[in-house]
């Protein structure tokens, strides 16, 4: 009996097709070779949101009977590839408010594989993964993630590059010549045959990684429901800044953080800060905080990486850094109280790597430089 | 018996109240603007409030397992059921303070629901609820121009020619949705006469947004506010320009936002600007081009919007608001 399972974990939305046509591109792969399968997401995690991370399964079995006894699961709780679309998803996942935050390695098997979409080095990547008490592969197939956007998909072969690792990583289950029959464009063969050359494969050895504890809460089950169903506790109406008599700080939830759907994350440059106001009252995510002295810190916990802060700032002194430029979420205007000129340096450093208001470097994916000019000509609008 | 709230006018963005009544916890894409509205209102209203809210992205989306935003309390409704909710706890409230049951102190009733919940499926209930005098409440309508929740479907308050999963782009018809967008505040601003206030706002305008939430729940009887939403998933668009979103759907004359207060209507930012020739509307291709929904239109989509705009705005009754005029040589 040979079962395979496959799970691909994406960023909402931006990545929802691409993550969907890799399930499917799986199981169409193990059908050439004589096998069924299926491919699915999860209903914790519909609706899909924007950022917020996801998954999709494949499962392949030899024959319909034994599919079937894998479909009497909820998902796969191991798989023997876990494929990862944007590095920052590394971090972990916390789909819905279950229980807490799940490293992305958690399901891969023993000597299974974990392929990621990442120009970084393994080294950079074992940061932030989570250590696993079984060895595994770590495999990176080089390039920047791919958002291929929610109607409009513009192919950058990602799909075909990640179709071409997986199966020179796991040719028992899936060979290279099925990939390269699923695939009609000669341009998504050669693609697909040049990932499995340019993929970096490095073992990870039990114990390696990121040794944070994950962290979980207990919420209530099934069982604590009455008859009259239950009332959920409402949040606090919070107060001074860090528990002080002046400032505010709201509550925040401790069930739902939204910061694992986050790419990017905003630094303020406090020492231009006229505080205007504009980045607090114009979050979705009620993530900044107000201190005594009337700045305004982000709180990355609560932080969905949106960039509206950025934008709407109007002395255009915040950046939006790449997440994987950070290991922790500590306050960067504590930094910058205790040590300012400490504080400019890694503003400079960190704002280098990252974006300003108005610059159109398309860190969600759908935003090319000139791509409105482009359109404004193509259909002779001007 | 009872009475509504009194309330300070907020004076600019650094007289927003700083209190979150409605804070983290929601699971809802980066850079939603109607999460947003949802923390607007909650913060213009304070803590004595009771929010109803319909099914859509702002239940779905802050009821992720055991898990709240709402620092005030709130309930869900049925998708169809805002109106009918928000009478219901009004009356109720009145009923029990009569009875002296609870304290006689004012309480505001908040509905809040989408596009989908109250300008289409819910639209008799609300109607309904404002032909209620004696009942105090207001209803907020969230538009984020579709079913946004369940995968972005069409709704009534779809701007013409965008794509949504009921209305795809295909080769032969390029262009599936050809509606042009009802104009749910005018509608109960019209067709309700003893409700005295009905506003339309914008999230890119949250001191408007919120002073209008204040009036609306400082005057007696049953209020409505409708409020545009840029919603990053169902238009399309980067997460980080939301706010430029609103601010372009004003400016172009997509969204217009205005105040009827007892039969007198005004205008605010940007739209008074417009309206008194002060400012150009801005070409309606410049906001359409940003999002990805309007991807598919062709030249000729572009003219046709822009000369329907041209034609609400120059043509119109009431620009933006009412279509007709009473016709010439009808009144003395
Ligand atoms: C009577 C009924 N029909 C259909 C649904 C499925 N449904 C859940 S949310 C939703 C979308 C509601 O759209 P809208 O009111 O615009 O809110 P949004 O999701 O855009 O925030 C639908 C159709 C439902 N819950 N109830
Ligand atoms: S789909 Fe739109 S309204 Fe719903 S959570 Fe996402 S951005 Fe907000
Ligand atoms: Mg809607």
């Amino acid at each position: 009996m040979a079962v395979y399972a496959v799970e691909i974990t994406n960023r909402g939305v931006y990545q929802y097709n691409l993550g969907r046509r890799i399930s499917r591109d799986v199981v169409l792969a193990a059908r050439k070779m004589g096998r069924v399968g299926v491919a699915f997401g999860r209903y914790s995690d519909s609706p899909e949101r924007n950022g917020i991370p996801m998954k999709w399964f494949a499962v392949i079995a030899e024959n319909n009977d034994e599919l079937e006894e894998q479909m009497a699961k909820y998902y796969p709780e191991v798989v023997d590839a876990a494929i990862v679309l944007d590095d920052t998803l590394l971090k972990g996942v916390e789909s819905w408010s279950w229980d807490g935050l799940h490293p992305v390695n958690e399901r891969v098997k023993e000597k299974g594989v974990m392929i990621v979409v990442s120009d970084q080095s393994h080294d950079e990547l074992l940061k932030d993964v989570h250590t696993k008490d079984l060895p595994y592969k770590l495999i990176t197939i080089p390039g920047e993630a791919s958002f291929s956007g929610m109607w409009i998909i513009r192919d950058d072969k990602s799909e075909a590059r990640i179709m071409g690792a997986l199966a020179a990583a796991l040719p028992d289950m899936i060979s290279p010549d099925a990939v390269q029959q699923i695939f009609k464009d000669k341009a998504d063969q050669d693609a697909a045959a040049r990932a499995a050359k340019q993929m970096v494969t490095r073992v990870v050895e039990p114990g390696e990684g990121n040794p944070a504890e994950p962290y979980r809460y207990e919420l209530p089950v099934w069982q604590d429901l009455t008859e009259y169903g239950i009332a959920v506790v409402g949040m606090g109406k919070g107060g001074g800044y860090h528990g002080g008599k002046e400032g505010y700080e709201p509550t925040r939830s401790t069930t739902f953080r939204k910061h694992l759907s986050r790419t990017f994350r905003p630094m303020t440059n406090f020492d231009a800060c006229t505080q205007t106001r504009d980045c607090w009252l114009n979050c979705p995510d009620e993530a900044y905080n107000v201190t005594p002295d009337g700045f305004f810190e982000t709180d990355y916990g609560a932080c969905s990486g949106c960039g509206k802060c950025a934008e709407v700032c109007p002395e255009k002194i915040i950046v939006m850094v790449p997440e994987s430029e950070f290991e922790d979420e500590a306050s960067v205007y504590e930094m910058w109280k205790k040590d300012k000129a400490a504080y400019k340096k890694f503003f400079d450093e960190k704002s280098a790597k990252g974006w300003f208001a108005g610059q159109l470097v398309g860190p969600h994916g759908y935003v090319r430089k000139g791509q409105y000019e482009e359109e404004i000509k193509k259909k002779g609008i001007k | 018996m009872t009475m509504t709230m009194e309330f300070e006018r907020i004076r600019g963005v650094k007289a927003a109240p700083l209190p979150e009544m409605y804070t983290s916890g929601h699971r809802t894409c980066q850079g939603c603007d109607s999460a947003l509205n949802c923390r607007y209102v909650a913060k213009a209203a304070g803590p004595r409030s009771i929010v109803l809210g319909a099914t859509g992205c702002m239940y779905v989306a802050n009821t992720s397992y055991y898990s709240t935003p709402w620092a005030i309390p709130w309930m869900h409704t049925q998708l169809g059921a805002t109106g009918s909710a928000v009478l219901g706890v009004a009356v109720s409230l009145k009923v029990q303070m009569r009875k002296g049951k609870i304290k006689n102190e004012p309480i505001n009733v908040i509905g809040i629901g989408g596009d989908g919940g109250v300008a289409d499926m819910g639209l008799s209930a609300v109607s309904a609820t404002l032909t209620w005098p004696e009942y105090d409440s207001l209803i907020v309508m969230y538009d984020n121009e579709s079913y946004a929740n369940t995968g972005v479907q069409v709704s009534c308050q779809t701007p013409y020619g965008a794509h949504t999963t009921f209305s795809p782009v295909g080769t032969v018809k390029p262009i599936m949705h050809k509606r042009w967008k009802k104009n749910t505040a005018a509608m109960m601003a019209a067709g309700h006469p003893e409700c005295r206030y009905v506003a339309s706002a914008c999230t890119a305008y949250p001191v408007d947004l919120m002073n209008k939430v204040r009036r609306a729940l400082s005057i007696s009887g049953p209020t409505f506010v409708a409020i545009l939403c840029p919603c990053p998933k169902g238009w399309d668009f980067d997460p980080r320009y939301s706010h430029e979103m609103g601010e372009m759907a004003c400016k172009s004359g997509m969204w217009a936002n205005w105040e009827m207060e007892d039969g007198k209507l005004t205008f605010q930012t940007p739209t008074s600007g417009i309206i008194k020739g002060m400012v150009q509307r801005m070409p309606v291709a410049d906001y359409l081009l940003r999002q990805g929904r309007f991807d598919h239109l062709r030249k000729e989509d572009f003219d046709h919007i822009q000369k329907q705009l041209d034609k609400i705005w120059g043509e119109w009754g009431i620009p933006a608001i009412l279509p007709f005029k009473v016709a010439e040589g009808e009144l003395a």
